[in-house]
């Protein structure tokens, strides 16, 4: 399943590609994140636990997600896998920003090829084409709240 | 969590898990198995009951959210040995078959009609677009709404 | 004589426990130490397990035990109907899977745990590695080279491949000379049986005894014993199968399924009783689904409208594994009917097998008569209108004309009595067919689009004789059994072998017993579904509860009458020739005072203080009746619809509906039936569809997306009957489960195709929904319609 969406931020490039990189802020703006930690031996890779609250699925999920393909401060590939409650997620997403002409803001771009199975499927693959730009813009509104406040 | 739900006129106390739904609270608690379960998605209205007069679907309610309110299931609808207007009228007009969805269309139906008195056809088919049968093509329980409301 | 019971609308005597929540469903009973069983699914439609790590689970608060299918001691669930003559092969159905899942849904591990809600929690900590494989969905495609295979024993995924036929040189020959051939590709779409109670199972094994108890939501607790002691090996006079109250079945709860045998080995494995509740997600993931074909068909007729040949070819999916009956449904089901109530000279039926990464597919409601029913009533439609000539009048020039005992169509079956003209007269009665063209030609003037389906139909049901389940493959007898009764005070009682889960045959069983034997409706009491209690039966599918186990009755009341007249004699000391019958009494030919009550019969029977020579004690009689044929009721439904052309949204305004079951013991139930199989029938057409995507996952996995049928989707059905008699039925009933989700189908089809003529367009696939229909007009329109 392909997904896509954009996101603008009130920022510069510079400052939104620091922000994408960050775990922390990534873990803050996670919907639903029950917790986020490095995986060992990795770099850029964490163990995620997210709470779903569906009807049908209403449980943990236990994920990876994955940052990689990182050319600062331009793209860099997202991916994502998960289980739990008889269902399985995986993921990847390419994700590009590009300066305004002014350069004040940002314009972020992703482009996601999705694969859902399982019990999640039986509701959720009708819901994803909208409900994934709607969790993706709830992320990116979380993540643009913790942009450093403009001089 | 502590829960004190009145039920049928009487009152329960209750530990329960949070996460614990009104349905299963309502047969596995306290018995009361009339209230049928028949989808995960509150779709089917199987479940159908009265809290404080209105009716919900209790496989959308949690326990704790029922704590301090008034519950009536189908078991209580019958007052002193007399079947409800609307249970008669569902005996009546053969409006049940495997009887599954019945408690919880009968349930919907009564706040139905309390709500709308003298409802035509067509209010009763769009009333109980929230209750799925699948044995009677629905049109003995419209003449069972039809024929209750009458004697109401 | 008093007023005779039967053929009266009585209220049913179920509902009382049904209206105030006090019937008992299998899900609601608790037992001491009851423990809760979950299945572990597959997310996957098609993968190789590669590793099952349960070590997580077993230590999760609650749990009780968790098993893999390599702990199982457990047989293989079987395929019961072994369709000869096709080459058939059932691939191993283990009750979990150990190495390959082939659906989403497919059982890998069991989880037992005192709480389902633990239980639940504890399934997610069941970790399974699984190495994808590639899967199919669809049957036709299923079939070609290079498609996933399911096995690696049956090649190009066909379980079998069938065919039955007038005489192929006949049938070619027929095609090649025909002035009209009409074809269509039909698909049947898969539809989910969705029986408001999702399937349940609460097993006890009493290690003392050595005694398993199985409380099961099931349409034939015989049948479901007779596997379930082949499965666990519980001999089975030891293993009691209770069917409680049933939430409807629809054919979905014919099959026995693996749930049913895991809950039962944990029981005996534990010592606990083990429940399994399935909830609707679940429901829809691993309860049969039904129909699933790809059809080819095409029709042959004179340029006058004499149709003169039909042959299809059905490739029908079966999903991952073969189901209890599946092979027997898109066959001995399917393709004998395609005579439908026509006499067609040439008919050849041609059935694939197919298995798909998809839930398993089974009897649901009409089983594979309404394919064979939409079909043949599809091509009909299609010559007419390839002939311009009017459907109706098309259809009476090829209906089997008046027969009262016995038709025996080209393809083999004989029909027992068929009146179809009169049931069209009747509906046509109804209904100003010549007044409403006039509206439709008036209103596609003015842009509104009006159409209207007419279908004539025969149905086989009421299944059927042992010998021919046994000539067709079905492994079991298709006979009824019946006891009948009378306690020392005068009730009676009647236990039967059939199993009803709505359709209220304790209360129509009463009505016959209460005319039979001329006792009150309400000393009569029917019991049913305990095995053991009830005496051998088959089971309620099949449209067969009343015209097989309702002759059983009949047979053993009668048994039970001619003892009791002869009690009657001998205690009025007359001859029992001379002993004539009324109302309940036996009485001195010519001498009406002095008789004896049934009643009175029965208790001196009992008492036995004063016999005749030779009669052994008690007034209780058992039948067995095997029907010598199987039933066809038959009739005409009308449907009028709208279709609006700006939304697409199809509008059914009316709908008349005449059908012939015989005499209808109780009219209202018979009503009833009727209404239910509509909705069931009209929602294919219209709203309801199992949907499938390319990896084999089911999108339509909950109620929230699969489109269930909802009252304000329907008129006020019209219905009448007119009545003719199966002449080899002891009262000449006929089954009337089914006939509305049989004829309409292809009725509301058809009248939206109709409705949809001026666009030029002859076919859709089902559910015509807004979307849909929409599309196909802008798609006409594209293309120069109007």
């Amino acid at each position: 399943m392909q997904l896509s969406g954009t996101y603008t931020f009130n920022a510069d490039q510079q400052t939104v590609w620091k922000l994408l990189m960050d775990p922390q802020a990534i873990a803050k703006a996670l919907p639903n994140a029950q917790s986020m930690t490095p995986i060992e031996g990795e770099t850029d890779a964490w163990r995620v636990i997210v709470k779903l609250n569906l009807p049908v699925i209403n449980g943990a999920f236990n994920g990876i997600i994955r940052m990689s393909e990182q050319v600062e401060p331009d793209h860099y590939r997202l991916t994502v896998s998960g289980e739990g409650q008889q269902s399985v997620i995986g993921g990847t997403a390419l994700i590009t920003l590009t300066p305004d002409a002014g350069g004040a803001k940002t314009l972020l771009k992703w482009v996601a090829d999705a694969n859902i199975s399982g019990k999640l499927a039986g509701i959720g693959q009708r819901l994803a084409g909208s409900v994934a730009p709607m969790m993706a813009n709830q992320f990116f509104n979380a993540m643009a709240k913790q942009l450093p406040a403009r001089p | 969590m502590k829960v004190t739900v009145t039920v049928n006129g009487t009152r329960y106390e209750r530990e329960v898990e949070s996460r614990m739904l009104l349905v299963h609270f309502l047969r596995e608690e306290l018995g009361l198995t009339g209230t049928n379960i028949g989808c995960d998605t509150s779709q089917c209205g199987a479940c159908t009951v009265h809290m404080d007069g209105k009716s919900v679907k209790s496989c959308a309610v949690l326990a704790v959210q029922a704590d301090g309110r008034e519950v009536t299931t189908i078991e209580g609808l019958a007052q002193d040995g007399t079947l409800h207007p609307l249970q008669a009228a569902f005996w009546e007009k053969h409006g049940l078959q495997c009887g599954y969805c019945t408690p919880g269309m009968i349930m919907a139906g009564s706040a139905f009609l309390r709500d709308h008195p003298h409802p035509t056809d067509e209010e009763i088919r769009h009333g109980l677009e929230g209750n799925i049968c699948r044995c009677t093509g629905y049109q003995n329980i419209v003449a069972a709404m039809k024929s209750a409301a009458e004697n109401m | 004589m008093a007023t005779r019971i039967f053929g009266s609308g009585i209220k049913r005597r179920e509902d009382p426990r049904l209206i105030t929540g006090k019937a008992r469903y299998t899900d609601d009973f608790q037992m001491a130490g009851m423990v809760h069983m979950v299945v572990v699914r597959s997310p996957h439609a098609h993968a190789r397990i590669t590793s099952i790590d349960t070590s997580a689970a077993r230590g999760a608060p609650g749990v009780v035990a968790v098993f893999t299918g390599h702990d199982l001691k457990l047989g293989a669930i079987p395929c019961a109907w072994l369709v000869p003559g096709s080459d058939l092969k059932v691939p191993a159905h283990p009750a979990l899977a150990t190495e390959t899942v082939r659906y989403v849904g497919d059982g890998v591990a069991m989880i037992i745990a005192t709480d389902r809600y633990l239980a639940q929690d504890a399934a997610d900590l069941v970790q399974v590695t699984y190495e994808v494989l590639p899967a199919v969905v669809n049957p036709e495609t299923s079939t070609k080279e290079g498609s996933p295979q399911l096995f690696p024993e049956i090649a190009n995924n066909v379980a079998f491949h069938w065919v039955a036929s007038s005489g192929d040189d006949g049938v070619n020959q027929a095609f090649a000379e025909a002035e009209v051939v009409v074809k269509e590709r039909i698909v049947q779409q898969r539809l989910l049986p969705t029986a408001m109670e999702p399937r349940a199972v609460l097993a006890q094994w009493d290690k003392y005894a050595e005694e398993l108890t199985v409380y099961s939501t099931t349409q034939n607790p015989h049948i479901a014993r007779f596997i379930l002691s082949g499965v666990t090996g519980v001999p089975e006079h030891k293993l009691r199968v209770i069917a409680p109250e049933v939430g409807g079945g629809f054919g979905s709860k014919i099959p026995v399924y693996a749930d049913e045998a895991l809950a039962a080995w944990a029981s005996m494995k534990l010592g606990v009783p083990v429940k399994w509740a399935e909830t609707r997600s679940e429901n829809y993931q691993v309860t049969i689904h039904g129909r699933d074909h790809v059809e080819y068909v095409e029709m042959a007729a004179t340029k006058e409208g004499k149709v003169t040949a039909i042959r299809g070819t059905v490739y029908a999916g079966l999903g991952a594994y073969i189901s209890t009956a599946a092979p027997g449904v898109p066959t001995i089901l399917h393709g004998l009917m395609y005579s439908g109530a026509y006499a067609i000279p040439h008919i050849r039926a041609e059935t694939f097998g197919v298995l798909t990464n998809t839930t398993p597919v089974d009897a649901y409601r009409g089983a594979g008569r309404p394919e064979a029913t939409f079909l043949v009533e599809r091509l009909m439609d299609r010559l007419a209108h390839t002939l311009n000539m009017d459907p109706v009048a098309l259809r009476r020039k090829n209906l089997i004309p008046p027969f009262e005992n016995g038709y025996t169509v080209a393809i083999g079956l004989t029909y027992d009595s068929g009146n179809y003209e009169a049931a069209l007269a009747k509906a046509l009665g109804m209904f100003d067919y010549e007044g409403f063209r006039r509206e439709q030609a008036a209103a596609r003037q003015q842009g509104r689009y009006l159409g209207i389906g007419v279908t004539t139909y025969s149905e086989c049901c009421g299944l059927g004789p042992s010998q021919v389940a046994g000539a067709v493959g079905f492994q079991g007898g298709l006979w009824e059994s019946a006891i009948v009764r009378f306690s020392p005070a005068g009730k009676v009682q009647a236990l039967i072998g059939a199993s009803p889960h709505g359709q209220g045959e304790e209360t129509t069983f009463a009505q016959i017993i209460a005319d039979e034997l001329g006792v009150p409706v309400d000393d009569v009491e029917i019991a049913h579904g305990d095995t053991n209690r009830s005496p051998m039966g088959w089971g309620s599918y099949g449209s067969r509860t009343t015209p097989v186990g309702g002759a059983a009755l009949v047979t053993a009341a009668r048994k039970i009458k001619e003892k009791a007249r002869a009690m009657a004699a001998h205690l009025l000391e007359a001859a029992t020739e001379d002993i004539e019958y009324g109302d309940g009494k036996f009485f001195v030919r010519g001498a009406p005072d002095r008789f004896k009550s049934i009643q009175e019969a029965a208790l001196m029977a009992t008492l036995a203080w004063n016999l005749p020579a030779g009669m052994e004690p008690g007034m209780e009689a058992s039948a067995f009746y095997d029907p010598p044929n199987f039933v066809y009721p038959f009739g005409t439904h009308i449907a009028v619809v709208e279709v609006n052309p700006a939304t697409g949204q199809v509008d059914l305004q009316r709908y008349i509906a005449v059908d012939d079951c015989g005499p209808q013991i109780n009219p209202m139930i018979v009503e009833g039936q009727i209404h239910g199989g509509l909705v069931q029938g009209i929602g294919q057409v219209l709203c309801e569809g199992v949907v499938y995507d390319d990896q084999g996952q089911l999108l339509t996995g909950t109620m929230m997306d699969y489109a269930m049928p909802r009252a304000d989707m329907f008129p006020t059905f019209e219905i009448e009957s007119t009545v003719t008699p199966s002449p080899h039925h002891p009262i000449g009933v006929k089954g009337v489960g089914e006939t509305g989700a049989i004829a309409s189908t292809p009725t509301v089809y058809n009248a939206v195709i109709d409705a949809l003529q001026p666009f030029g367009i002859e076919q859709m696939e089902m559910p015509l929904t807004a979307p849909r229909v929409w599309k196909a007009i802008q798609d006409a329109r594209a293309k120069g319609g109007q």
